[in-house]
């Protein structure tokens, strides 16, 4: 577990990070939402390792990071542009990280190589950006540590590519308990990956939901109410996140699980309801409105 | 089989990264020293075949030195170190100016202490293959040329111990710098300011102390950079190269061992410690440490806007108003372009006003501290019972050599030969000094001196002393009648040991060149000595030399002994030689004298009203002399006779000297410069006359010129 409390990192009298506080559980895919500049990529190298919060913790599996090998052989770094020796090809990053990572699988990586289509002896500098994320995943996969923090590292990738990953990270949270943490600017990159959401603004977290949770106890009904009094029997006890109304069609926002929603309105007179499943988006919207943000301007652009 | 992460597996690939940087150390090193190697024995074989060498062993020794030259000692060796040092240091750790290389390394499961180490010895050992490998075939290639032998050997082990060690702290510098900077370019301004801030320091201090002060000793030099390895290799390598026993060289080079070492470790260890202190966030910045800058500020700005004010200075003629203002106007500049540079942003210019503030008023501070002598530099005098001793030069500049035949200055002779323990009269002097005019003295005369105080802080000055001044008689001979004075002036005081290594010895009255046995140099060394215990002030100032004694020793050393008319003991030995002449010459022995009229009162007298410093008379009657002499081309000026006529010539002996015999101790207007003459001997004449010269070159007392010779040289003296 990657627990993350009050981190604070200014640069230069501007706040980037702000009383950052995040528990990143085991075996879960954590994604970090923020627009550009919300603090993402200060919050991921200060639990790589890189920098040195001004204030605050970061404990890998309950140890220090900074400054503290043990710790950080439980995590490999993606930086949102990875770093490859001059020159280099696959192959000789790959004796880099093997020399590193004591549990580099290099027959893993060359099987992944094959599979993405990458070629061991090709000088890295000729590679596509996208290719050359493919290449630093692969490596950060196949270091084989707990942790994997990858910046802004599925942007660009191709859905082919990102599929392919996707099922990679699967299968390694499967076989060995991997814990992906993936920071992005965009929502809908992380929407089929995540398990866990934090959302980051202006250096601090909005929230830090389950996605299930999320999705479980925030429900969107579309109603025709026979009577008012129907309405406001229905609504009753309800906590109603959202309200809209088009003509005599009503569509609620509100807070509880599918059973106990569908339970309260078959209670009451209704020319027709209906429970809907809600995107991660429209989760986002919900909640961060809540709090008095407009999420679309954050983070959907 | 090596673990996958120890030291050597991470040492190894570190060494991939670094194979630019192996090729130029390599390639730099072979051709210092493998290249020069060659060169040098090649033009040793050349100058063998062209005959230079006289004896076998001649070119032999000749073949060592030169190897010693390429292998051990070389001057034009420290700029090369330099640049590798930098090259090796810079791209060992330049990992640290860019955040991608940084979000890499310090992401990895690597410890600190550990990349450090590898990346620092990896450094080391590039260059010390390098060098090794350089002198392993340089030394075959000298075996093959007979150039090696076992002190060759030992010169070559010293020289690669100068060499490392030299580099080791340029090294652990530039080191220090990546650490303290996040850019290429502000490294190697650092490293500059690092290795060079002293020396430049010192300069600057020295260049102000003679701009502002009046009393500044150039010949006692107390203030020597103390940590500049810079410094001090320039300063030695030139002797180190010097023919002389390795024994002898180590002792001489040990100190330094110790002290750059120290210097070397101290670097290392500030550098690790900043190292471990750098943010990760400073990769691109300037400077890696916020809490430095304004601090460097101040120190780069000050001695930039101290320096530009002392440009001014110099060009503005000491203008005071001027090189205030540009002193501080310097200081603006420099502030406003290390802010730029801190920010890489020209908006930049005014910020940190606190820090630029400062370093302004430092600089004005500065200023008024040498142009009010706020410190009481030019009043100084220490009190008698916190000096130790003093040691004094006055107007005498011999040649001097340690017990190896190296060469010592007259000022290290005196500072460590001097030690006069009466030191009133030399505080009387300097108290009256303070208080004189120099423009009321009729015969100023520069006085070095060197304070010794008890607490061993030395403290050099110099002082106007009227030599025409009773009073200042009286004090003086207290100074140069002293056993200590003379001790710490001439060297046959004290050295016994040389005087039996003489090569040659020869005496002349000025005119005569009679050489003496080199065997009796010890006997003639006691016989003088003896009469140098008659040596005083007195003698000195009233009496010219009646001769001179001249011998050679090793290594091209040689000594003049001015032999005065009371020097009996020696003048007696001279005479058992049948080498001694009086000084005044006999008119029969003389075929023509040829006189030459500068007429240097046209100059005189002409619009330069002469502001002449009489510190600087002879310079300044030399300078006019070449003034005149440049005039004279044009051909009117210069009048030139020849007197053969043997009653004219014995009218003009008695009024002339040999410019030879001038001693540096008499009056500076006793001899007249308007007049040169150059005498001719009968070639039959038995008179040991110097025959190896075209003419001997004598001067008329000032005032003694006959009246026949100056209408003779008159300007108008053709056309009657």
């Amino acid at each position: 577990m990657i627990e993350i409390h009050n981190l604070t990192k200014t640069f230069e009298k501007i706040k980037a990070v702000d009383e950052v506080s995040v528990t990143i559980k085991d075996n879960t895919v954590f994604g970090l939402i923020g627009t550009n500049g919300a603090g993402k990529s200060t919050v991921l190298r200060m639990v790589s390792g890189v920098l040195k919060p001004d204030s605050g913790t970061v404990a890998v599996d309950n140890m220090p990071v900074y400054d503290n090998v043990e710790a950080k052989k439980k995590l490999f770094f993606i930086a949102d542009e990875p770093y490859f020796f001059a020159n280099a090809n696959a192959q000789t990053m790959e004796r880099y990280y093997s020399g590193i990572y004591e549990n580099f699988n290099i027959e893993e990586f060359y099987k992944y190589l094959e599979s993405f289509n990458l070629d061991k002896r090709r000088k890295i500098g000729t590679f596509s950006k996208g290719m050359k994320k493919q290449l630093a995943l692969l490596l950060g996969i196949c270091a084989h540590t707990k942790y994997l923090l990858c910046d802004e590292t599925f942007d660009g990738l191709d859905p082919v590519m990102r599929q392919g990953i996707k099922s990679i990270f699967a299968k390694e949270m499967e076989e060995r308990g991997m814990t992906p943490v993936i920071a992005s600017h965009n929502l809908r990159e992380l929407e089929d990956i995540c398990d866990h959401v934090g959302l980051l603004h202006k250096g601090g977290v909005l929230l830090s939901k389950d996605l299930e949770d999320m999705k479980c106890n925030i429900q969107k009904v579309q109603c025709v109410f026979t009577t008012v009094e129907d309405e406001l029997k229905a609504l009753n006890g309800i906590d109603v996140i959202k309200k809209e109304q088009r003509g005599s069609l009503r569509t609620f926002t509100v807070r509880g699980t599918r059973e106990e929603v569908t339970a309260r309105f078959a209670t009451v007179d209704t020319v027709f309801y209906e429970v809907l499943p809600l995107s991660l988006e429209e989760i986002f919207i919900s909640e961060t409105e809540v709090v008095g943000y407009d999420i679309k301007k954050l983070i959907l652009g | 089989m090596t673990s996958k992460n120890s030291f050597w597996a991470s040492s190894k690939e570190n060494h991939k990264r670094r194979i630019w940087v192996w090729i130029i150390t390599v390639l730099a090193q072979l051709m210092m020293y493998v290249g020069v190697l060659t060169v040098y024995l090649s033009r040793i074989r050349r100058w063998n075949v062209e005959g230079v060498y006289r004896t076998r062993e001649e070119y032999q020794n000749a073949l060592y030195q030169a190897t010693k030259d390429a292998l051990a000692f070389q001057d034009n060796l420290m700029p090369v170190l330099i640049v590798l040092a930098v090259i090796i240091g810079v791209q060992g750790f330049s990992y640290l100016y860019d955040r991608k290389k940084v979000d890499m390394y310090h992401s990895v499961p690597v410890d600190k202490n550990k990349r450090f180490a590898v990346v620092y010895i990896n450094g080391m050992i590039i260059y010390l293959t390098a060098i090794l490998a350089s002198l392993l075939i340089g030394v075959i290639v000298a075996a093959v040329q007979g150039a090696v032998n076992g002190e060759v050997m030992a010169a070559i082990g010293l020289g690669f111990l100068w060499n490392l060690l030299f580099f080791m702290v340029v090294y652990h510098t530039v080191v220090l710098a990546v650490m303290l900077t996040g850019n290429r370019l502000i490294t190697l301004c650092v490293t500059g300011m690092l290795i060079g801030y002293e020396p430049v320091l010192y300069d600057l201090l020295e260049n102000m102390q003679y701009s502002f002060f009046e009393t500044v000793s150039g010949f006692y030099v107390t203030h020597i950079p103390k940590l500049s390895v810079l410094y001090d290799y320039n300063i030695n390598t030139w002797n180190l190269k010097q023919p002389e026993k390795v024994a002898v060289l180590a002792k001489v080079m040990l100190p330094y061992y110790g002290k750059w070492f120290i210097l070397a470790v101290v670097l290392l260890i500030a550098a690790w410690l900043c190292y471990r202190k750098r943010p990760s966030e400073a990769a691109g910045k300037a400077v890696a440490f916020v809490r430095v800058e304004p601090f460097l500020k101040v120190f780069v700005a000050v001695p930039i806007g101290v320096c530009l004010g002392m440009w001014v200075h110099s060009a503005a003629y000491g203008n005071a108003v001027l090189t205030a203002v540009s002193m501080a106007g310097g200081g603006v500049i420099a502030c406003a372009a290390i802010e730029v540079i801190y920010d890489f942003d020209i908006k930049s210019l005014f910020k940190h006003l606190v820090s630029s503030g400062a370093a302004i008023a430092a600089i004005i501070f500065i200023f008024l501290a040498f142009k009010m002598d706020l410190f009481g530099y030019d009043d100084y005098i220490p009190s008698a019972d916190k000096l130790e001793s003093i040691a004094v030069s006055v107007d005498y500049y011999g040649q001097f050599w340690d017990k190896e035949y190296n060469y010592v200055g007259a000022s290290e002779f005196s500072e460590e030969h001097m030690h006069l323990q009466d030191v009133e009269p030399v505080l009387i002097l300097a108290d009256k000094a303070r208080q004189e005019n120099v423009e009321d003295m009729t015969d100023a005369r520069i006085i070095n001196v060197l304070y010794r105080l008890s607490s061993g802080r030395r403290v050099g000055r110099r002082f106007y002393v009227d030599f025409d001044n009773p009073v200042n008689e009286a004090l003086m001979n207290r100074i140069v009648g002293t056993k200590e004075f003379k001790e710490g002036t001439y060297q046959i005081m004290t050295d016994q040991d040389s005087f039996a290594d003489v090569t040659a010895m020869t005496y002349s009255n000025g005119a005569t060149n009679v050489a003496l046995p080199a065997q009796d140099a010890q006997m003639l060394r006691e016989a003088y000595v003896k009469d140098m215990e008659k040596f005083d002030f007195t003698l000195a100032i009233n009496n010219r030399p009646c001769g001179r004694i001249h011998m050679n020793f090793p290594n091209w050393f040689g000594t003049d002994l001015d032999v005065y008319d009371s020097f009996e003991n020696t003048i007696a030995y001279l005479q058992s030689k049948e080498a001694y002449y009086p000084v005044e010459l006999n008119a029969e022995d003389i075929a023509d004298m040829t006189i030459t009229n500068y007429h240097m009162e046209l100059y005189e007298n002409g619009d330069h009203d002469g502001e002449v410093d009489p510190l600087v008379f002879n310079s300044a009657v030399a300078a006019e002399a070449s003034w005149v002499s440049g005039y004279a081309d044009e051909g009117d000026t210069i009048v030139t006779e020849t007197f053969t006529d043997e009653e004219d010539i014995a009218q003009i002996v008695p009024h002339i000297y040999p410019a030879y015999l001038s001693a540096a101790w008499n009056h500076s207007g006793e001899l007249d410069d308007n007049y040169d003459i150059y005498i001719t001997f009968k070639k039959d004449t038995t008179y040991p006359y110097d025959r190896s010269q075209y003419g001997v070159y004598y001067k008329f007392y000032t005032g003694q010129a006959p009246e026949f010779v100056e209408e003779a040289t008159a300007l108008d003296a053709g056309e009657e």
